[in-house]
């Protein structure tokens, strides 16, 4: 399930997308209190007592999403904009590239294929630390790629932003919701870190 | 080398000259998302001439761990 929201004016993105992962894990599990995170070796934190809820979050310019799952789970939203002419000899496979070329809105093509590739590589734990060009997608209602084992979940938000969500497994899960506002925090949870892992940038 | 990367991550990031240091942490200190620091990745391949493997890109945490990595590719 992967849920989204506009961050309210004057709040952190990174804090608003722990606000948001909080109201998630207390609605869909309940849970409650202070949550120790710990750190996979490659940095993607998770839940150190509830090794069957695996999360990850995203924020952009003033959008937050989150996903949570039983199974490793990535998200990544982006908003649409120009990218450097660079960058889809960088990390589009050629098929994709010839894709690029020959759209007429190439922006928006551009952040679905990012997206979805960076989803990929949150969802393994490694973010942009694989061979991006080697995995190449066929974009539709339900995006499909080279790789097997991953289900993948697409959407255009408002005002120009992309969200696109990466899940282990066939199972064809990937509900997207929009919130209409940031859930206040709710089950009174707090995260700590372990004293091990190193703790994220919090606004 | 170490001015040529401060000019590169000011095109990506909003941070002043003398915020840039060696030990900069690309996300903590100087604010870069992995969209960005792909941008950066992108760049020094072109300004270098060299090709950046993801999975080395993806253990750099600093400017000096990125500086030495661009100097072992260009000293090959």
């Amino acid at each position: 399930m992967i849920y989204a929201c506009s961050i309210p004016h004057g709040m952190g993105e990174h804090s608003a997308a722990y606000t948001l992962l909080s109201w998630v894990l207390y609605e869909k599990y309940r849970l409650t209190g202070n949550l120790l995170l710990a750190r996979t070796p490659q940095g993607k934190p998770f839940l150190r007592n509830y090794p069957g809820i695996l999360f990850n979050i995203s924020h952009c310019a003033g959008l937050v999403a989150c996903a949570v799952s039983h199974t490793e789970v990535g998200v990544d939203v982006e908003k649409i904009r120009l990218y450097p002419p660079r960058m889809p000899r960088r990390i589009l496979a050629p098929s994709e590239q010839e894709q690029l070329l020959k759209s007429e809105n190439r922006e928006d093509l551009f952040f679905r294929f990012w997206t979805l590739k960076e989803s990929y590589g949150k969802a393994l734990g490694v973010g942009i630390g694989y061979p991006f060009r080697e995995i190449h997608f066929q974009l539709g209602p339900v995006p499909t790629c080279n790789v097997a084992g991953f289900s993948f979940a697409q959407t255009v938000l408002r005002s120009g932003f992309i969200l696109s969500a990466c899940q282990r497994g066939t199972e064809q899960a990937q509900t997207m919701v929009f919130l209409r506002h940031l859930p206040e925090q709710t089950g009174g949870i707090s995260y700590e870190y372990e004293p091990t892992a190193k703790p994220e940038r919090l606004n | 080398m170490f001015e040529q990367m401060k000019e590169i991550i000011r095109n990506y990031v909003q941070v002043a000259d003398e915020d840039i240091h060696e030990d900069s942490r690309f996300v903590e200190d100087l604010g870069f998302n992995s969209y960005e620091f792909m941008c950066l990745v992108g760049e020094v391949e072109d300004v270098f001439d060299i090709e950046v493997d993801e999975r080395e890109a993806a253990k750099i945490k600093t400017v000096q761990e990125a500086l030495h990595y661009i100097a072992t590719l260009t000293e090959e």
